[in-house]
């Protein structure tokens, strides 16, 4: 009999186990579809820098195409994985003059025939996958497989996890990431929660990196590299390598900062307020440190490099090594313009005297909803007048919108019949009010809160 | 060898009573101001680098109210040292030669700063308020010290070049949380004072560690006028300075007259079993691994803040255990370090076979059990003296507090018989001054017989 219906049950888990991998794999994939190409960027001082970059063309997320802009940008648009979605493909197509290949650091590649190995003195290809047997000056040209100029190939992380992430060029990276072939991979682990526990309101996305346009214009020229195809121009040289490499504009999300620039503020586009929680996803794509730090406010360190900590950590300046990611929170509880710069001082464009570099500003505007001076952030009820904040139980809900008394998530018959046995006493908890006595006018605010949960307040996730 | 050895530590320590006669001189404090309302001025004056240059400079002086008495600027500014709750009033006016057309001004990260008491001709910058050059217009930054820990203030007016020429300073908030400072164990301790408030962030003495670079090409350019020349993308950093001075300048006594306008010194003390709260500030613009020999310190805070995984009560617990902390731009740490003989291997106050522990002096891992290097000789029998080569800071003896017999063209530095750890950049061409070696981010920390008093 046992075994009967255990088999039966199994039968019944396992059709439900393939049907869950059914709905799962129809959703489980979503794809980006990229180009990438030539594009340019134009400093404060008018420098053109010739750049390569990628364009999002469109988004396949379980058949659901959303089409992108298609436009080459330095860093490429984030792309952005769904939540609960574990397969990522990027089909790239190639509209450079040489191979390119694709890394996302943190993230497990398939293995599709890379790296790819030169022979040490050409650029002729001498194997894919592992080292050519016995060849010992062999070299890696890239870390993934390639796609070659005009084709388009396809990359595949078949285990992708939630964080945020740097999507990278795999091929000759000193040179091609360099070029600005980024971007920013991101997953949350649910709608508006990036980690476990780390909910947030707003997001932004910046992607530090640095110009030397010497190398950019020797890279368009090719005049770049151990084989350069041309002659350097009239009062230039050939530039062999990175090696001497000598940024002269530091970029966050592909902007130097200029007085009303796309820096000023950083989120122009995206309105902060006092009763916002701001996810800052923090990305060094370029190969120097950089130090974001922010002035009048600390920040929550959440995770690094797609990895949630343990406990976050207060900082006003988060250390951003090359190719680190971090994602800290802001959660503003003053109005302002609150300066977000380079700690390491890369504040110029080219070494003029003007502010400029990596500073950027975040706009927080005022938000106190329920008007009683305490902003939202602050507010222990910011839908009701309380600016005595009074909090008797201390659960950082408000007596005025905390009649939960027995602290079970929301105000029922049970918390009545509390009330009812300090009714006309100065019971501290059920005085909502803060008129000394447990009376009628406290009944009036238990009704109001009826059937629902305590709050909302501003120190409550 | 030993034998005489032995015999001649005996002698020395009891000679050294006498003949206190300091190769190098320490302040077991963090040499500041303390005090609520802090006048300071933007001026520019000339530093000394241990390769005999004079480097022009811009820094913070302080001006201590009466008239007539301005005090010269100083590199890095005065450390303000302020109680939590305090709240703190700077006020900045701008002495720099107006010819330089600079504006000049502060930020203090990890405050929350008003600038609305400044007067009427301080103008906006880019990221706070600026004193303009005219001698007269002053900014006044406002914050309230909420939290105890360690900060840095820096030039938020056209940094890059700013702080290169010197516009830094700290900022030390205490902690006036009401908490008890654990008592002391050993007799020859000071009492315990607090960096946090928690008891598992209490250290005997302090030392602050602020990290700056100089590229004298810079201020060479300032110097001749050619500010307009000068591009901070092309920075080459040549000297390297804690508290504003470079080996050995570091370690003379603070406030020597030799360094008119570099008064701090770095020159850290202890004893055995004691605590030493290291503030550690990146004030400049690279990244340094300063490396702490002689023991492992534990990284109590960072950016001010405890390292504590809900906010306070349960200490420091998140700390973590190193030998070298990157200092960061922009970012301060307080770690604590102790120095116990823990596997040191001999008995560092050389006892005889009979010899009582000296209890209290001796590393016990058991507290009092056992002395495991009680009475175990020095592990190699040591040349005779004039087959050696010795460093200024060898006492003769190896023995803790003991002196033995120096060459006569010794310089004799060591007279107290202490140990000298090296707490040093890593980063280790930054142990030069002008490619000068040694000299610049190169220190000690002195570990003195407990019978040796630190001032």
């Amino acid at each position: 009999m046992y075994k009967k219906v255990l088999k039966r049950f199994t039968g019944v888990l396992l059709s439900l186990i393939f049907l869950g991998v059914l709905v799962g794999a129809a959703n489980a994939v979503t794809t980006f579809n990229m180009t990438a190409g030539t594009t340019t960027l134009t400093m404060p001082d008018a420098t053109v820098v010739p750049m390569w970059g990628f364009a999002l063309d469109s988004t396949d997320i379980g058949g659901v195409v959303t089409p992108g802009d298609g436009l080459v940008k330095v860093p490429g648009d984030p792309l952005v994985v769904p939540p609960g979605e574990t397969i990522v493909i990027i089909s790239l197509t190639n509209n450079l003059p040489e191979p390119v290949s694709l890394n996302i650091l943190g993230q497990m590649l398939t293995p599709a025939g890379g790296p790819v190995w030169t022979a040490g003195t050409s650029d002729a290809v001498v194997s894919t996958g592992s080292r050519p047997v016995g060849d010992t000056t062999a070299r890696v040209r890239s870390f993934a497989h390639e796609t070659p100029p005009g084709g388009t190939v396809s990359y595949t992380w078949a285990n992708f996890k939630p964080g945020s992430y740097l999507l990278l060029s795999g091929t000759n990276p000193a040179k091609q990431v360099q070029m600005g072939l980024y971007a920013a991979v991101t997953q949350d682990v649910a709608a508006g929660v990036a980690y476990t526990g780390a909910s947030y309101t707003k997001e932004l996305v910046l992607v530090y990196s640095e110009v030397d346009p010497e190398m950019h214009e020797a890279v368009a020229g090719g005049y770049y590299g151990a084989n350069p195809i041309n002659p350097p121009p009239v009062g230039k040289v050939a530039i062999p390598s990175s090696l001497h490499r000598d940024a002269k504009y530091f970029l966050i999300n592909g902007m130097a900062y200029e007085p009303g620039g796309g820096l000023d503020p950083v989120n122009a586009g995206i309105p902060v307020g006092t009763d916002d929680r701001v996810l800052l996803r923090l990305l060094n794509a370029g190969y120097e440190t950089h130090v974001p730090q922010i002035l009048n406010m600390y920040m929550r360190l959440l995770a690094e490099d797609g990895n949630p900590l343990s406990y976050s950590r207060e900082r006003y300046g988060i250390s951003l090594p090359a190719a680190k990611t971090a994602d800290v929170i802001v959660k503003p509880t003053i109005a302002g313009t609150f300066p977000l710069y380079d700690a390491m001082l890369n504040l110029t464009n080219a070494g003029d005297g003007a502010p400029g570099g990596m500073l950027s500003y975040l706009n927080i505007a005022l938000v106190d909803t329920d008007g009683d001076t305490v902003v939202d952030n602050l507010d222990n009820c910011t839908l009701v007048p309380n600016p005595a904040q009074r909090d008797t139980d201390g659960d950082n809900f408000g007596n005025y919108c905390d009649t939960d008394l027995n602290n079970d998530g929301t105000t029922n018959g049970t918390d009545v019949l509390v009330l009812r046995g300090v009714f006309l006493t100065a019971d501290p908890d059920a005085d909502f009010n803060g008129d000394n006595i447990v009376n009628g006018g406290d009944i009036l605010i238990l009704r109001d809160f009826f059937l629902q949960p305590p709050g909302p307040s501003g120190l409550v996730p | 060898m030993y034998k005489i050895l032995k015999r001649k530590g005996g002698l020395f320590l009891a000679l050294m009573t006498v003949l206190l006669l300091w190769g190098v001189q320490a302040q077991a404090v963090v040499d500041g101001i303390e005090g609520t309302t802090f006048n300071l001025v933007a001026m520019q004056d000339y530093i000394s680098a241990p390769d005999g240059d004079s480097i022009l400079m811009w820094g913070y002086a302080h001006n201590d109210g009466n008239p007539g008495t301005l005090d010269r600027m100083q590199y890095p500014g005065p450390t303000l040292i302020v109680s939590q709750g305090d709240t703190v009033t700077v006020n900045l006016t701008n002495q720099l030669p107006p010819a330089h057309g600079q504006n000049v001004s502060i930020v203090f990260p990890g405050q929350v700063v008003d600038t609305s008491g400044s007067s009427a001709g301080a103008v906006d910058g880019a990221l706070t308020k600026e004193a303009p050059p005219d001698g007269l217009n002053f900014v006044s930054y406002q914050f309230e010290a909420t939290h105890p820990g360690t900060y840095v203030y820096r030039s938020g007016t056209r940094p890059d070049l700013q702080v290169e020429m010197g516009l830094v300073g700290a900022l030390i908030v205490r902690p006036t949380g009401g908490v008890t400072p654990p008592l002391e164990s050993r007799a020859y301790s000071p009492p315990f004072k607090l960096a946090y408030n928690h008891a598992d962030t209490a250290y005997h003495y302090e030392y602050l560690y602020l990290f700056t670079e100089v590229d004298v090409n810079i201020h060479r350019l300032v110097e001749d006028g050619r500010i307009a020349e000068v591009d901070t993308t092309v920075w080459f950093p040549v000297h390297w300075f804690v508290n504003g001075r470079a080996f050995p300048d570091l370690l003379q006594a603070p406030f020597h007259p030799f360094f008119p306008t570099q008064p701090y010194n770095c020159v850290p003390q202890t004893h055995p079993f004691e605590t030493v709260l290291i503030r550690v500030i990146g004030a400049g613009r690279q990244l340094h691994p300063m490396h702490y020999h002689g023991a492992d310190f534990s990284v109590i805070a960072v950016d001010g803040r405890m390292l504590s995984s809900d906010g306070g009560a349960a200490g420091p617990d998140l700390a973590w255990q190193a030998s070298t902390i990157n200092f960061t731009p922009g970012q301060t740490a307080d770690f604590l370090w102790e120095w116990t003989g823990a596997e040191i291997g001999y008995d560092i106050y050389d006892h005889a076979p009979g010899d009582a522990p000296l209890v209290g002096y001796e590393y016990t891992p058991d507290n009092g059990g056992t002395y495991p290097d009680h009475t175990v000789n020095f592990p190699v029998i040591l040349a005779e003296r004039d087959d050696l080569a010795f460093g200024q800071f060898w006492s003769g003896s190896p023995f803790l507090g003991a002196m033995g017999d120096l060459p006569p063209d010794h310089p004799g530095l060591n007279s107290g018989g202490a140990y000298f750890f090296p707490w040093h950049s890593h980063s280790e061409k930054e142990l030069t001054s002008n490619d000068v070696f040694p000299g610049g981010a190169l220190t000690f920390i002195i570990l003195q017989h407990p019978t040796t008093p630190i001032p």
